[in-house]
């Protein structure tokens, strides 16, 4: 059997399958997905140390990745563990309203959102290779679901958690950026901006820097 | 007895040398094809990429189970798996929110915005079809594997593999012709 491209279809369906065909990952998004994977961006020669330093924790990654493919994302959602956080720690006021399918409720945000570096009581070392390193992604992985699926309060929520669990944690870029989405989503827009400028000047080079700036609606 | 510490230690960062580099070699050949299935599966740009990242992740885990030369097929099925996990999870994309991603630098602007409008329309066309018809659309339509090759991907008969292209085939025709009229209408009104 022929494909449809070399037989007897109309132009217009032409088009559209030429232009399925040829669709292509944005530069930034291949960034994103090689930085995730810890090997050396396109174009580069050689792996960076922290390129090799993220192989190091690809087993645990991939352990974690391979549930989630098993797994619906709803019964991860759900399974949020046993709490593993030092008793220690103070609980971060930040209301969690019941997630809403449809229009974002906005959320009592509290200055913690815009902090990225909380300093709790006694901070937990994410070492590579430990339950720890698993738990931070699991956590990443359920806030960035949140945020996909526009669970914005929960999203804030989850993210509170990593902070207070991991204030040295692995993906604390990534917790950040997902921080900006979730403000913006969840309708605090001017939060959003100023966390995203705080991004943005702390890292200027971070290959998440257009990601935030098309959050805040600040690209140039 | 240094040498022999040292015969003892160094194969372990060889081997990972080794299977780092053959993730890396996998990632060049494939990304852009497990990107795309991802999203013709129905998840938005991002979400297609966190997807892909995912995949590529679950192979680095398994790499010694992926035979020489079957790694695009070992992708395929895991980005199949993770389409029909967030299908399921209804965190389909939004069409028209979710439609930043961007072309090549140097595009004419014309030509992203005709591409860009195309891969929507496609994307709406695609959206009407079930998901079992849409999977074997998509390989076989967009990423060229052949129906063996497809009804053993899925884990159907290669009938059943035939016979969801062909009605994948009426529905994307059938959907893709009432667009079109209804685009010429509204131009000439």
């Amino acid at each position: 059997m022929k494909r449809l491209m070399d037989e007897g279809s109309t132009s217009f369906e032409q088009s559209l399958l030429s232009a399925m065909a040829n669709e292509r990952p944005s530069p930034e998004l291949v960034a994103r997905m090689e930085q995730g994977l810890g090997i050396a961006a396109s174009g580069g020669a050689a792996a960076t140390a922290g390129g090799v330093a993220a192989w190091a924790k690809l087993a645990v990654v991939g352990l974690v990745a391979a549930g989630l493919a098993g797994v619906a994302a709803v019964e991860l959602r759900s399974a949020d563990g046993p709490a593993v956080a030092p008793p220690t720690v103070k609980p971060v006021p930040v209301k969690v309203e019941a997630p809403v399918a449809a229009a974002p409720t906005p959320v009592a945000v509290t200055d913690l959102a815009l902090q990225d570096d909380p300093t709790p009581a006694r901070p937990r070392p994410a070492a590579s290779g430990t339950p720890d390193l698993r738990e931070e992604i699991r956590l990443l992985d359920q806030a960035r679901a949140a945020v996909r699926a526009g669970e914005a309060n929960e999203a804030l929520s989850l993210l509170a958690k990593y902070n207070r669990r991991y204030p040295r944690g692995q993906f604390r870029q990534e917790a950040q950026v997902l921080r900006v989405e979730a403000l913006k989503e969840s309708g605090h827009e001017e939060a959003a901006v100023k966390l995203g400028k705080k991004f943005v000047a702390q890292h200027p080079e971070s290959p998440h820097v257009e990601r935030v700036e098309r959050a805040t609606g600040t690209e140039h | 007895m240094a040498n022999a510490s040292l015969l003892l230690v160094e194969p372990r960062p060889l081997d990972e040398a080794a299977r780092r580099s053959r993730l890396e070699k996998m990632f060049r050949a494939h990304h852009e094809l497990v990107w795309r299935t991802l999203r013709r599966l129905g998840l938005g740009p991002e979400q297609a990429a966190d997807a892909a990242q995912q995949a590529f992740l679950i192979a680095a885990e398994r790499l010694n189970d992926i035979r020489q030369g079957s790694e695009r097929a070992f992708l395929f099925g895991t980005a199949i798996r993770l389409a029909r996990t967030a299908y399921r999870s209804g965190r389909r994309f939004q069409l028209e929110d979710d439609m930043d991603h961007r072309a090549d630098a140097g595009s004419k602007v014309e030509e992203l915005v005709d591409r860009r409008r195309a891969v929507e329309l496609a994307d709406r066309v695609l959206a009407q079809m079930e998901p079992s018809l849409l999977t074997v659309f998509v390989l076989f339509e967009i990423e060229g594997l052949s129906t063996p090759e497809i009804a053993e991907l899925v884990g159907v008969p290669l009938g059943t593999a035939a016979s969801r292209l062909r009605r994948a085939r009426e529905a994307f025709r059938s959907t893709a012709a009432r667009m079109e009229r209804t685009m010429r209408r509204e131009t000439s009104q």
